[in-house]
């Protein structure tokens, strides 16, 4: 087709390419980007409908998930508890992300975590899997053999070099992390970062070898969720991680790009272990900011606050 | 038809085995076959001195031996089954004369049954090391069962590739938590022993050392079928020769109708078809009893007794109610635990934490493969208690779980349950602090 005089010319192309920019920044509708600006959607209301309500107020699923994708959700089903317990996500949150991510065209939606205690056990009582069991295309999995596991590097891993992660998690896959808001005895707060620790093999030895906080940041460098929605309709304010303990009633979805920042939001909702504190007092919180992951202070950022 | 019967019977066993997970329903007695046994019934009733509720299942045995005689080592006992089974595959072709010793042998499992009664009799369980069903229950739990999840494992992990190209979710992430038991070798060893045994003589077990065997024994010649020879019969030996239980003595138209255990081998075998089984009601005219002495008998309850003795004077007795052994929640007290326990390890089995663990000497000598929680293996689930409803003989009771009520029973080991009714046992890997006062937990 060289010579060919019938193809447009680069003049033509710069000519339409550049009108076409124009066009398109002047007349950009600000009230859709409107969503895409917020760092935080605050959604109060029944976990079903808040969480519709707060993927929408992000962006809309669409935003993470396209066609044909893999998803990973990573929801707290560590514990064999009832959800009233508040130490693990509600069933009706994950659902409401699962069918949102098949609507959206995904492949296939795999619900994981590394559970604590008996995997059986965990998907039966924490009621998530019973309640993704009509949605095709969606598996809920606890997972708790190494097999399931591969290592990667961790490059700005200050106490960590290498980790085994969930090999679902690789090639590709969207990452949306649903935790549940929940006291900790080690790390204090429970909440969207560390919950990536049910995303890999050797849990353990966070609590022993080296500086569990510092080991949560170096995680979070390497494992990043497009999406977190915190579970804050209930909140386990003592007695995590595995409870029983003082559970309150926020009624929150939190959800939100940026992972430290709907932490830092989360750690502010209720009264912990029965103090107020912020998200700069969460040591791991902390070193995941200092590190670049994320907004910490809450007053910087921009919130959506909303009720269903 | 009756190895159709036993292989029906050894599955139905199997599946029940099988079924005894924390998913059990109510309804289902996964331990039906150590309910129907009434030897372990009678020595739980004897050691304990209490009325066992699922122990009256034993009736319906007992009810059917007098009825029929002593089919169900023929038909029914799934180590008869196994047994029968190896033999086929190990020893068939193997040349087994008589045993010069048989007769005295054959008085031993009447000594051991005098045995383990006599000791009953002083509160102390020692039945379970011999009884059938327990030694075979044991077997499947220790060793079988963890075998069975290894090769299932080594299964899913070879077609992994496929079920991933398949798509197939959820049997490619499909994994089995291997469960693991202290004394797997040591009860491989007996059941290895028992079948070896039959390279002597078939069933040898049946014939000299089962005690379960010898109690039905003790009913059957009053069942209503008995072999009859007919005149026909030239004597040429063939059942004899034949008779797995050596039920037939010199002269082939008497049976010993105790060892008789109605298989109807010598009715198939005999060239003559002499042989037929009928219904008579002739009643205890022909009883033949037990040939035990009486010298024997008196040896075995001083053996009995003296076992006995050795297992309740020791310092591991008085200090049973303090010692930190902890068991199955819902547990009897201690020493009441330790009498009513039959140790067949169906609440090993099915303990889904693989928490409960066969003890070794940590209760004392007759506290032999009792369960225990072993707390490093994992937490005790706390809304689980299938334990409870797969003992036979509810040394371990159903607990109906949600509240916490006192005990009435100070020293019982079961887990703590705290004011919100929770147990917290172990519930961080046996770390649990709880500032809630605690309190026995028992209904």
């Amino acid at each position: 087709m060289i010579g060919d005089k019938r193809g447009i010319s680069r003049r033509q192309f710069l000519k339409v390419t550049a009108a076409g920019v124009t066009f398109g920044l002047a007349g950009y509708p600000p009230f859709l980007s409107a969503a895409e600006e917020v760092d935080l959607a605050v959604i109060s209301g029944e976990p079903a409908a808040a969480t519709r309500k707060a993927l929408e107020v992000v962006g809309g699923i669409a935003r993470f998930v396209k066609k044909g994708q893999r998803v990973v959700i990573k929801p707290n089903m560590s514990f064999a508890r009832t959800p009233d317990f508040a130490a693990t996500t509600h069933p009706q949150v994950v659902v409401a992300v699962a069918h949102a991510c098949i609507d959206a065209g995904a492949k296939e939606v795999l619900v994981l975590d590394h559970t604590l205690q008996r995997a059986e056990l965990c998907l039966d009582r924490t009621g998530i899997r019973d309640a993704c069991r009509n949605i095709p295309g969606v598996h809920v999995l606890a997972l708790q053999d190494r097999k399931f596991f591969r290592e990667i590097r961790i490059p700005q891993g200050k106490v960590l070099e290498r980790v085994e992660v969930l090999t679902d998690l690789l090639d590709n896959a969207v990452l949306i992390n649903v935790p549940v808001a929940k006291s900790h005895s080690t790390t204090g707060v429970s909440l969207g970062l560390k919950g990536l620790m049910g995303l890999i093999w050797d849990r353990e030895s966070f609590h022993y070898r080296f500086n569990i906080n510092e080991g949560i940041a170096d995680l979070a460098t390497v494992i990043k969720p497009q999406l977190t929605i915190l579970d804050a309709t209930r909140a386990m304010a003592s007695g995590g991680p595995g409870g029983p303990g003082d559970v309150k009633k926020p009624n929150l979805i939190i959800a939100g790009v940026d992972p430290v920042a709907v932490d830092s939001y989360g750690v502010g909702i209720v009264p912990w272990h029965g103090r107020n504190f912020k998200g700069r007092q969460v040591e791991h919180l902390l070193a995941a900011h200092q590190r670049g992951l994320g907004k910490i202070d809450v007053e910087k950022l921009r919130i959506y606050k909303g009720t269903v | 038809m009756r190895k159709t019967v036993q292989a029906l019977s050894l599955l139905i066993f199997t599946a029940f085995f099988l079924l005894a997970t924390y998913r059990l329903p109510d309804w289902l007695p996964a331990d039906l076959y150590l309910r129907i046994d009434p030897l372990l019934g009678l020595n739980a009733l004897l050691a304990s001195r209490e009325m066992i509720g699922r122990v009256l299942w034993s009736l319906i045995l007992i009810g059917a031996t007098l009825a029929v005689g002593r089919f169900f080592c023929a038909y029914v006992c799934p180590l008869g089954a196994a047994i029968d089974g190896f033999d086929f595959l190990l020893f068939r072709k193997v040349r087994r004369a008589a045993l010069r010793t048989d007769s005295t042998l054959r008085r031993w499992k009447y000594g051991l049954l005098v045995i383990f009664f006599a000791a009953a009799a002083t509160g102390v369980s020692l039945v379970y090391f011999m009884d059938p069903i327990a030694l075979l229950t044991r077997f499947y739990a220790f060793f079988l069962y963890p075998l069975l999840i290894t090769v299932a494992n080594i299964l899913l992990d070879l077609l992994r590739p496929l079920f991933q190209g398949l798509g197939w979710v959820g049997l490619a992430h499909q994994h089995n938590p291997q469960p693991v038991f202290y004394m797997t070798a040591v009860t491989l060893l007996i059941f290895g022993a028992v079948i070896a045994l039959n390279r002597l003589a078939p069933r040898f077990w049946c014939r000299y050392l089962c005690p379960l065997g010898a109690l039905l024994s003790l009913i059957s010649p009053l069942g209503v079928f008995r072999r009859r020879v007919s005149p026909e019969c030239d004597l040429c030996m063939v059942c004899r020769k034949g008779c797995p239980m050596g039920a037939i003595g010199e002269d082939p138209f008497k049976t010993v109708s105790a060892d008789c255990i109605q298989c109807r081998e010598c009715a198939g075998i005999c060239p003559q078809k002499a042989i037929s089984y009928p219904a008579s009601f002739s009643g205890v005219g022909e009883y033949s009893g037990p040939d035990l002495s009486r010298r024997g008998f008196v040896y075995s309850v001083g053996g009995g007794l003296t076992l006995g003795f050795l297992s309740l004077r020791t310092p591991f007795t008085s200090l049973q109610g303090r010692r930190q052994l902890i068991r199955p929640p819902g547990a009897l007290p201690e020493t009441a635990f330790l009498r009513t326990c039959i140790r067949c390890g169906e609440c090993m089995k099915s303990c889904i934490t693989n928490t409960l663990q066969p003890s070794l000497w940590e209760s004392g000598f007759s506290g032999l493969w009792t369960p225990k929680l072993e707390l490093r293996m994992a937490a005790c689930e706390p809304n689980c208690n299938v334990c409870g409803k797969v003992c036979p003989t509810q040394a371990i009771r159903s607990l109906s779980m949600g509240l916490a009520k006192l005990s009435p029973w100070q020293d019982t080991q079961a887990p703590f349950f705290n004011s919100s009714a929770t147990c917290t046992l172990g519930s961080r890997a046996g770390l649990a602090a709880t500032s809630a006062p605690v309190l026995p937990c028992c209904s």
